[in-house]
């Protein structure tokens, strides 16, 4: 009589392990799903009229942020001349608190290949005088690319310079 | 952002990029340096002046050019049309000179417009006219021209070209050794000659052009032009020289 009392306790005992051994196992399967999901939902392509997290923080100034990219005065009847620095200015009106960078890339910088030039002479052009560049205060590891890093509450991130007296301004609002 | 200007044909693009947390990048669109977006304007006549979008000259070039199309001649020429090809295309100035054998100044558009180091400073040039480039040795540096020949005389320093080895150096001063196409711009180098020096020049010629090979060089007879007492007089007769340097035929008939 003894020993079947003992057995009995010792299946309940191990009806209620397996229990909880399954509830465990539901509940690390439903936790993998969710990381699974917030994952998946992290992975998906960036849209700059959505904030992934937190909402809007300013619904009169939604994203995306207008950014213009303004050229030097006088425009023009602008023509490049050797040795001068031109300045450009992008302005953007930021409202999220967040952080935010510009930067600036220049591209196809090059002066010209004509159809008579053979692959020798436009050799020796690349990388001697003909170029457009950042100024050497400006240069970085980048290269031609230029990042203006701080926070969006930084009203003015660099003096102003250049003969333009035009200024490099990140606006916060 | 500031960037310099390394060349007078420089050209690119630029555009910004703004990156806000947890947000896509978003970028401006790009913009020509320089301004190359055919996007005309008018002048203060009120005339529309149009320009050449993508043709990686600036806007301001092309209208200033168009500016000269006011001139009744260059409308009747439609040279508008002509303007909207490739900067590679030759200049306007194609036509030949008086009863000279070459066509055009040998300068593209693109040249032209690039410019080149004359007299001391930077010059854009005229696409409609020829250029011509000339360095003088001699005591008068003035270089006379004729009117109605249509050419630019344009008068150059020595550190400005890169010149031959010798006054007898058969390859000629390189003008612009930069220059698109391989092809090296010549000047024409005016050297005095003094008396004696060569027999195989015609001793009762004042002053001649010498071009063996066809290479640009003017060679003046110095002692003839040395008995000219009119300063006006040897400039004359170094510009009538150095038109013979180019081809030209002064004494022809015509």
């Amino acid at each position: 009589m003894r020993k079947i009392d003992e057995r009995e306790t010792f299946l309940r005992k191990l009806r209620a392990n397996r229990a909880k051994s399954a509830l465990t196992a539901l509940f690390l399967v439903l936790a993998l799903a969710s990381v699974a999901l917030m994952r998946g939902h992290t992975a998906a392509p960036l849209d700059p009229e959505q904030p992934i997290n937190g909402g809007n923080n300013n619904p009169s100034n939604p994203p995306p942020y207008p950014i213009t990219l303004s050229p030097p005065d006088e425009w023009e009847g602008w023509m490049p001349t050797a040795t001068e620095t031109i300045v450009f200015t992008a302005v953007a009106d930021i409202s999220h608190p967040g952080e935010a960078s510009v930067t600036f890339h220049l591209s196809e910088v090059t002066s010209y290949k004509g159809r008579y030039m053979n692959d020798e002479d436009w050799k020796n052009h690349q990388g001697t005088d003909l170029y457009f560049a950042p100024a050497e205060d400006q240069q970085t590891k980048y290269g031609n690319k230029i990042t203006w890093s701080g926070g969006a509450r930084s009203r003015q991130l660099s003096k102003p310079a250049g003969r333009q007296g035009l200024s490099d301004r990140l606006r916060s609002l | 952002m500031k960037i310099v200007c390394n060349d007078y044909a420089a050209y690119g693009k630029i555009h910004a990029v703004l990156q806000v947390l947890n947000h896509a990048p978003k970028p401006t669109e790009p913009e020509t340096i320089p301004k190359d977006d055919g996007v005309g304007s008018s002048n203060s006549n009120g005339d529309f002046l149009p320009a050449v979008a993508g043709n990686k000259l600036a806007d301001a070039w092309d209208q200033s050019y168009y500016d000269w199309a006011a001139n009744i001649a260059w409308k009747t020429l439609s040279l508008v049309t002509s303007f909207t090809d490739d900067q590679t295309k030759r200049d306007r100035d194609e036509a030949l000179i008086h009863t000279g054998k070459n066509s055009g100044d040998g300068l593209t558009v693109f040249e032209e417009y690039r410019g080149f180091k004359l007299g001391g400073g930077h010059m854009r040039l005229n696409p409609e006219k020829k250029d011509v480039f000339v360095f003088s040795a001699l005591e008068s540096r003035s270089i006379g021209s004729a009117n109605g020949l249509g050419l630019y005389v344009h008068s150059i320093l020595a550190d400005e070209c890169i010149p031959g080895t010798g006054e007898y150096d058969p390859d000629p001063p390189h003008l612009n050794f930069c220059s698109v196409g391989g092809k090296k711009h010549t000047a024409v180098w005016v050297v005095p000659l003094r008396y004696g020096a060569d027999r195989a020049i015609h001793w009762n010629t004042k002053s001649l052009a010498f071009t063996p090979d066809g290479r640009k060089r003017c060679v003046i007879l110095e002692d003839k032009l040395l008995l000219m007492e009119w300063s006006g007089e040897r400039s004359v007769a170094i510009g009538h020289e150095v038109g013979h340097a180019i081809e030209l035929e002064h004494h022809s008939p015509e």
